[in-house]
């Protein structure tokens, strides 16, 4: 008796864990996709190590379920989508792994098309296979007792790899900027960015443009300057009208996003599209810095939906009444960039054309999880 | 701001007079203490210049930049509390400022080592790229010389407050504080009218440009100013000539700008239709008249008013088109893709249109031209044609205004300065604020100029500019 009571209390606990994280990403107490992902991955390791499951099945519903909670909570922040598709897709290999040692009928199961004549008709017969599988056999008991473990080992990798996710961006920026070089970043809210470029300033002196994204989050662009100028790098804050006029002396773009989509495109901060459409008519590499669980597999069929909009009384001053009355002001919060407008997308995982972001969404997440 | 412009700059005349003249009064009656006073502070100056270079930096900014801001923020107080006084309070602004002049330039003059080191220090500031351009903004008029008109130094504070601003708008100031000189103008003994008034005319000019460069409209007006000045002939009396020089800036005022203005109205009002939604940048004077003329024939439009820092000249824009009935959006310019997608055609505004076809027009403007190209969105500049420059230029570093890097600081988006967190900016030796108020559009954005004289494509200014000149 006293188990199942502990379980019903630890149960309790776990929904108001959950509660309490929905109502904090929908009024924006945890804000910044890194903020949102690293407490979704915590979140999931409560969740994995709190629920009991007689099959695989009811874990990844159960999880479906829970994801769909958290982006209805808040549809535009990608990262927690990513977060629980990561793990979905970490908790199916780790079944289908125990499957196939099971089983011992690996090459049924195998992923890996061999030829293309498999490739029409496979899908099918695999899916299908696994259903029985995983049904018919009574291995699910086993498969329950050895996956727990596993699953909350590899939750736990991934939080260590957000963690670390900065630091092997900015390795790479010894790689991207040269001796002298004058770089340019609209984006000067992201702390991968940042670090980034304080790492390259540790071996390299260059110049950095601050372009302030008015007016949203003026305050943390300033202090980004501030912090760019503290540790010795030439830094200039220019207003985002400037940017024309002084992109022909600019040798990188060099910004961080909200979100990357499957196409390869961007979600970033407002005036990024507009930033980035410059560099390229004036042939300046434009340069993204990301961690891949920014990376989601969605296809940016609606632009419009994706964009949020902000307080317009950073735009206008509500105490302005007469004007306020007959204007409709806007404060959009971010930009889609086209992946034609970006060159180079650097990840923990390496530096990526955009063009080739559709295969890393194929290599991290699970095409039935596409859709929570 | 034609409103500001068409003022006769009468109103802050008398008190500039009485001002300067009072502070000439107290410098004669105790010049002894005065001189004293100015002898101890240049002491402590020269000090504080010593402690300075000892310790490699200053964390004292400079005097001109807060007097200038003193100037500015009462101007705008002033501007936000009447709204129609703006020629008073630079008066009282100029009043505050005085004294503070008054005690720098004697310091300057006095301790010429501790001016070199706030030299450059103030040089320290000042962005690589940008070096060559020169910081003219002058916070005082005390240091004039005699002969350098009330209208002038009234002016001369209008233009560096931005009270006046905008290129049409500080050619008619001009033009009409020109006139006041020349009513008041009085030819010595010895010489011509048309020889010495030219002279005269020159020292007001260079003194007007210890406050912003001339704007392309001025250089031109003052061009054929002083064309008309030389041909008056020796035999006409100075004050038939006086007034037949007044007579003919009147006529130049309404021929290159007011009928000119109503011409490109009538002719740019055409490209709009109904259902239209049309993008401006910032304000123009010109532009707004044809969406106010549109909105009076009954066309059924929008506008979207995009802005920018740190001028918010669209707000007065939309103000303006708002109350008219029209129906407007604001928004700033990090989100103009967003607006962009509406949008059927784009109106700009022109500071000057180069002779190589580049558009020199306020900053952000290029980034208009630019995304609206990219979606195939028709831009429209309206620009009268005493904004053709014979100048060429390729990109908008070679030649440009810089403005304050302190409004860079002020994150406030109303009339009440509210510094950031950069307040304290020209302590820390590696960062620096940029502020530069133009920049040049390439012709491929544009697809047609409207002008008094006809609409042409960019490639054809040379042209307009070598008739107007050659009639």
């Amino acid at each position: 008796m006293s188990t199942v009571g502990t379980h019903i209390s630890k149960e309790k606990d776990l929904n108001t864990q959950i509660e309490s994280f929905v109502a904090q990403i929908k009024r924006r107490q945890i804000q910044g996709s890194y903020n949102v992902a690293l407490a979704t991955a915590q979140l999931l390791l409560r969740v994995v190590s709190a629920t009991r499951w007689t099959h695989i099945d009811q874990l990844i519903t159960q999880i479906k379920m829970l994801g769909k909670r958290l982006q209805s909570a808040q549809p535009r922040e990608l990262a927690c989508g990513n977060i629980i598709r990561r793990v979905l897709s970490l908790i199916r290999e780790e079944s289908e792994d125990t499957n196939d040692s099971e089983s011992g009928d690996g090459a049924a199961n195998s992923p890996l098309i061999t030829s293309m004549f498999s490739l029409l008709s496979a899908n099918d017969e695999y899916d299908s296979s696994r259903m029985s599988q995983g049904f018919g056999d009574g291995t699910s008991r086993s498969i329950k007792k050895d996956l727990k473990p596993y699953i909350i080992e590899g939750i736990q990798e991934l939080i260590d790899e957000l963690r670390s996710i900065d630091e092997s961006i900015a390795g790479m920026g010894v790689e991207m900027i040269h001796e002298n070089e004058t770089i340019l970043t609209p984006t000067p809210n992201s702390r991968t960015v940042l670090k980034f470029l304080l790492r390259a300033a540790q071996k390299r002196k260059f110049t950095v443009l601050v372009v302030e994204v008015f007016p949203n989050d003026v305050e943390k662009t300033h202090e980004f300057a501030l912090k760019l100028a503290g540790a010795g790098i030439e830094t200039t804050v220019i207003t985002d009208a400037m940017v024309y006029s002084i992109m022909g002396r600019v040798g990188k773009v060099i910004l961080g996003t909200n979100a990357v989509l499957a196409n390869g495109g961007l979600l970033a901060s407002a005036g990024a599209a507009m930033i980035c459409q410059c560099a390229n008519v004036h042939r300046t590499p434009v340069v993204v810095c990301t961690g891949l669980y920014k990376l989601s597999p969605m296809y940016p069929f609606d632009i419009e939906s994706l964009i949020e909009v902000g307080d317009t009384g950073k735009v206008l001053e509500f105490e302005d009444g007469s004007l306020v009355d007959k204007v409709n002001v806007v404060n959009p919060l971010y930009d889609y960039v086209p992946p034609e407008s970006v060159d180079l997308c650097i990840t923990n995982m390496g530096g990526y054309s955009p063009s080739f972001m559709y295969r890393l969404v194929l290599d991290h997440y699970r095409q039935e999880d596409v859709i929570l | 701001m034609p409103e500001a412009s068409a003022k006769p700059a009468g109103v802050p005349l008398g008190t500039q007079t009485t001002k300067t003249q009072q502070q000439k009064g107290k410098d004669k009656n105790s010049a002894g203490a005065q001189e004293a006073k100015a002898m101890r502070k240049a002491e402590k100056a020269a000090r504080r210049a010593a402690k300075v270079s000892e310790l490699g930096k200053s964390s004292t900014p400079p005097q001109e930049a807060i007097a200038l801001a003193r100037v500015q923020s009462q101007t705008k107080q002033s501007r936000a509390a009447s709204g129609t006084s703006n020629a008073g309070s630079v008066g009282g602004g100029s009043s505050n400022s005085v004294v503070n002049a008054t005690a720098s330039s004697a310091i300057s003059s006095l301790t010429a080592q501790s001016t070199a080191i706030h030299g450059s220090d103030i040089l320290d500031k000042r962005v690589g790229l940008f070096k060559h351009l020169e910081i003219t903004r002058r916070s005082g008029t005390a240091d004039a010389a005699k002969d350098i008109h009330p209208a002038i130094l009234a002016l001369t504070l209008q233009f560096a407050s931005y009270t006046v601003i905008g290129s049409s708008a500080r050619c008619r100031a001009t033009l009409r504080a020109f006139q006041t000189v020349i009513k008041d103008y009085r030819t010595p003994v010895g010489t011509t009218l048309s020889r010495n008034l030219t002279n005269h005319l020159s020292r007001q000019i260079d003194f007007l440009k210890t406050a912003r460069p001339l704007s392309i409209t001025m250089g031109n007006a003052i061009r054929w100013l002083k064309q008309e000045i030389s041909v008056v002939s020796i035999d006409v009396s100075d004050d038939q000539a006086r007034e037949s020089l007044i007579e003919k800036i009147e006529t130049y005022i309404r021929d290159k700008i007011e009928v000119a203005d109503r011409v490109i109205v009538q002719s740019a009002v055409k490209h709009i239709g109904n259902g239209d939604v049309i993008l401006a940048f910032s304000r123009s004077a010109v532009v707004e008249q044809v969406f106010l003329e549109a909105n009076l024939r009954g066309i059924e439009f929008s506008v979207v008013v995009v802005d920018t820092r740190p001028f918010y000249e669209g707000k007065e824009m939309v103000r303006r088109l708002a109350r008219a009935g029209l129906k407007c959006e604001y928004v700033l310019i990090s989100g103009l893709s967003y607006v962009l997608n509406d949008i059927t055609s784009v109106f700009l505004g022109a500071h000057a249109v180069l002779s190589n076809g580049q558009l020199y027009s306020r900053v952000g403007t290029a980034l208009v031209a630019m995304s609206a190209k990219r979606k195939n969105i028709p831009v429209i500049v309206c620009c009268e044609s005493i904004k053709f420059s014979n100048r060429v230029q390729l990109d908008s570093v070679t030649f440009n205004e810089l403005g304050s890097p302190d409004d860079l600081m002020n994150i406030s988006i109303d009339s009440a300065p509210k510094p950031g967190p950069l307040k304290n900016w020209r302590d820390l030796p590696n960062l620096k604020l940029l502020n530069i108020l133009y920049d040049l559009t390439p012709p491929e954005y544009i697809k047609k100029i409207v002008t008094e004289v006809g609409s042409l494509p960019p490639s054809s200014v040379p042209v307009i500019i070598r008739e107007y000149n050659s009639a």
